[in-house]
């Protein structure tokens, strides 16, 4: 491959990229089932959409549609920004092991600049096509096909300005967390902060577009509309939103390229955490360890402890309950605090997703969470049960307190009779006791059985994996929070439904959790490195 | 007595044979050199002998126990793989600790051999976190944990890869120890001065069959070479020399 330095680390990556989700189903399905989704959604073509604001614009009623695709392309901006923070941060541009072939035969600049064409590539596949349709659409809807140039152009360039822009805000973060030399859990901590800001400002972005309506950032929408005839887009503010960014990402490559020098250069390793002291402390003989030992025998013990130690020592994991936390939190807010439930359906909901948050993390891919140290859990004579029982271990362990004793704990403080608060703690502790069975049997199947599975780290867990997990979840749940939901919606519930409800998730969880168990024992019995 | 023992043992996958009628025979306090080019099928043959891969024909036994059984093969065997096996947030301390427990080694016995060996090892950062470590050092962990059991048979496939001089010697002695103490080495290795120096026998592996096998110094007169380098360049360079050998005791 020839041409410019950064023409050709984009080219590569790209190429990568392309091959990684060409060559995986499920990411082919989400890299195209996504873009199409937003631009049905957006275009109108079932329910109200960009078609319409055109038949509007063709009505004579410019103003109304100009203020919409205004405000429209403001909290575009501001969401996209926001994105982009997060993916910086994240180092979506700026993973230097990834370019490190070149790095060492190019210079940085070319590197810095590959890897952000390659990052607006990504999210120009991945979001933009709505947009554009949506453009089209509108100028469909009013018969003026010239509309259709700066709605179409413009959001493109909005696009390239986010991702662009926000590259060089990863770069400081990681400049600042290395410098700083906060261990891990911190940069997670940080991390949940920045996301808990990303849903904040989601949720708020009228009055975040409101509050930009004066500045500068909203000449944007004068950028979308300037071939939109009749609703007085200004073309001096476009020109100047066009320029101005233009200069903006001249500055914020410009920086990029001299933060990546100092991030990728500076020498500074990951800092060890507090614990990872060099006091040659037998932690073996902790009192918490004798207490496991005693209660599950001294080779589960070492395993589960060697769990908790790795999870608690690699906070990514836990990004793995995050989406089952996020069910929580929508359940919440959907069917209680604006929905008709009442407070009584915090403790089964508190129940549910925080079952499904427990068993989302290392059990989910339990070869594959394993990574490099697998031949030496295989070969180490302890048997393929006493593996499945640790690890469900060291989820129970932790969840039934945690979630079996928050729900009855949730129930009496919302005032719950009695009965309600024992059928929600029965609840909350079958799906904490079947979350990492169901978990363990369905991610023996993620990764499969293919070479390579040694001596490489997995991602964890498979997506798919997740999804048939939650799934499973949500069966074995459904008739006690149907017995359950009841009680919460109409506030009174015959005692034999609610028992009903509850004993049959009970026994559905007994019946699923003996058949996972089983299952992952027999497939890691079976397993072989083909 | 033989611990590890192998007849017609063959693994393909799909329509590519990786070993093909592999009969081996090592002795308990012997060390077996395994050598062969690239991509001959000695990791696979490990990865058999470990119970990791399930041969698709043939038998194999180690320590009496058949490969198949992976449950009891454990406690007698263990495997220094070409990439450690190692959990990179543990420390090399907590990690060992955690294998010895795992394996069911005494307390007692375990307090008293991984720090022997961590010092006989000089891993200085025992007690710091194993993804700062060198590659080195994280062979050096690799090692200790194969060993501290001190097993019926220890697989080694490569294992001074990293190493510097003086933990190579360090790996030596632990081997010949290991060796007076009865153990079967299994050793996988391209540093053939290493093979030549600690092999009682040597087994060279070509495109999954087994070209040759002797002792060192026997390979070495057949082939009529100086070094045990110059002979495996000889056997699987020249296939006249290595049909001759194929014929010698």
């Amino acid at each position: 491959m020839t041409g410019p330095p950064a023409l050709v680390v984009a080219r590569v990556t790209v190429v990568e990229l392309y091959r990684r989700v060409s060559g995986s189903t499920p990411m082919a399905v989400l890299f195209t089932a996504l873009p199409v989704f937003f631009a049905v959604q957006l275009s109108g073509l079932f329910g109200p959409g960009a078609y319409d604001y055109g038949l509007q614009l063709a009505a004579g009623d410019a103003e109304a549609v100009g203020a919409r695709v205004r405000e429209a392309t403001v909290s575009g901006l501001v969401l996209l920004g926001l994105m982009g923070v997060l993916g910086a941060g994240a180092g979506n541009s700026e993973r230097k092991e990834r370019y490190v072939t070149f790095l060492t035969a190019s210079t940085t600049r070319a590197v810095v600049l590959g890897s952000v064409c390659r990052q607006v590539l990504v999210w120009t596949v991945m979001l933009w096509p709505a947009a554009a349709v949506a453009g089209v659409a509108v100028a469909a809807g009013a018969g003026r096909p010239v509309a259709a140039l700066s709605l179409v152009g413009g959001s493109l360039w909005l696009f390239a300005v986010a991702t662009v822009a926000t590259v060089p805000v990863g770069f400081a973060a990681r400049w600042l967390l290395d410098s700083a030399g906060l261990p891990k859990n911190a940069r997670l901590g940080l991390g949940v902060g920045l996301m808990g800001g990303f849903y904040a400002l989601l949720f708020s972005r009228e009055q975040v577009t409101a509050a930009l309506s004066g500045t500068p950032v909203s000449w944007a929408g004068d950028l979308l509309l300037v071939t939109v005839p009749g609703v007085d887009a200004d073309p001096l503010a476009a020109a100047g939103f066009l320029l101005g960014t233009a200069a903006l990402m001249a500055v914020a490559l410009a920086l990029s390229v001299r933060l990546a020098g100092v991030v990728w250069y500076g020498g500074h390793a990951d800092a060890p955490e507090g614990d990872a002291g060099t006091a040659p402390v037998d932690r073996q003989e902790t009192r918490p360890r004798a207490a496991l030992t005693d209660l599950v025998g001294r080779e589960a013990a070492a395993l589960v402890e060697t769990t908790w130690r790795r999870t608690a020592r690699t906070p990514k994991t836990l990004w793995y309950v995050y989406p089952g936390a996020l069910v929580g939190l929508v359940m919440a807010e959907r069917l209680v605090y604006a929905g008709p439930f009442s407070a009584a359906m915090y403790p089964v909901v508190l129940g549910f997703s925080g079952a499904v948050a427990a068993g989302s993390g290392f059990t989910l891919n339990p070869l594959g969470t394993e990574g490099d140290a697998l031949p030496w859990l295989l070969t180490a004579g302890v048997g393929s049960a006493a593996v499945v029982r640790a690890k469900a271990l060291a989820v129970v362990l932790v969840a039934v307190p945690l979630v079996a004793g928050g729900a009855l704990g949730v129930a009496l403080a919302v005032g719950a009779p009695p009965a309600v608060a024992l059928a929600a703690l029965a609840f909350a502790l079958a799906l904490s006791v079947l979350a990492p069975l169901l978990s363990l049997a369905v991610g023996v199947h993620y990764p499969p059985d293919a070479e390579g599975l040694l001596g490489g780290s997995v991602a964890v867990p498979n997506k798919s994996a997740s999804a048939a997990y939650t799934l499973g979840m949500l069966v074995v749940a459904a008739p006690g929070l149907g017995g359950l939901g009841q009680f919460a919606l109409s506030g009174s519930v015959a005692p034999a439904v609610l028992a009903g409800g509850v004993g049959l998730t009970t026994l559905l969880a007994v019946v699923a959790g003996r058949l996972g168990y089983g299952h992952a024992v027999a497939r890691l019995d079976d397993y072989s490195v083909e | 007595m033989a611990v590890i023992d192998t007849e017609g043992l063959r693994k393909a996958y799909g329509g590519v044979t990786a070993v093909e009628g592999l009969d081996l025979t090592v002795e308990a306090g012997s060390v077996y050199g395994f050598l062969g080019p690239n991509g001959a099928g000695k990791t696979t043959t490990m990865r058999m002998l470990t119970g990791l891969t399930r041969p698709s024909d043939g038998t194999a036994t180690v320590a009496g126990v058949d490969v198949r059984d992976r449950d009891r093969l454990g406690e007698h065997i263990g495997y220094v793989p070409d990439t450690p096996p190692l959990y990179e947030t543990l420390t090399a301390r907590e990690h060992l600790h955690a294998v010895a427990d795992v394996r069911g080694l005494d307390p007692a016995v375990k307090r008293e051999r991984v720090p022997e060996l961590i010092e006989r090892f000089d891993l200085a950062a025992a007690d710091d976190r194993i993804e700062s470590y060198s590659t080195g050092m994280k062979q050096k962990t690799s090692i200790i944990q194969a060993v501290a059991h001190e097993p019926a048979a220890l697989f080694l496939d490569e294992p001074t890869s990293g190493l510097d001089p003086t933990a190579t010697r360090t790996l030596k002695a632990v081997l010949a120890d290991l060796r007076q103490g009865g153990t079967a080495v299994f050793l996988s290795t391209h540093a053939l001065s290493v093979a030549d120096e600690l092999a009682d026998r040597v087994g060279l592996l070509s495109d999954g069959e087994l070209l040759a096998e002797n002792d060192p110094e026997a390979l070495k007169a057949a082939s009529e070479t100086a070094t045990l380098e110059a002979a495996f360049v000889e056997l699987t360079s020249d296939e006249e020399a290595a049909a001759r050998l194929r014929g010698s005791p």
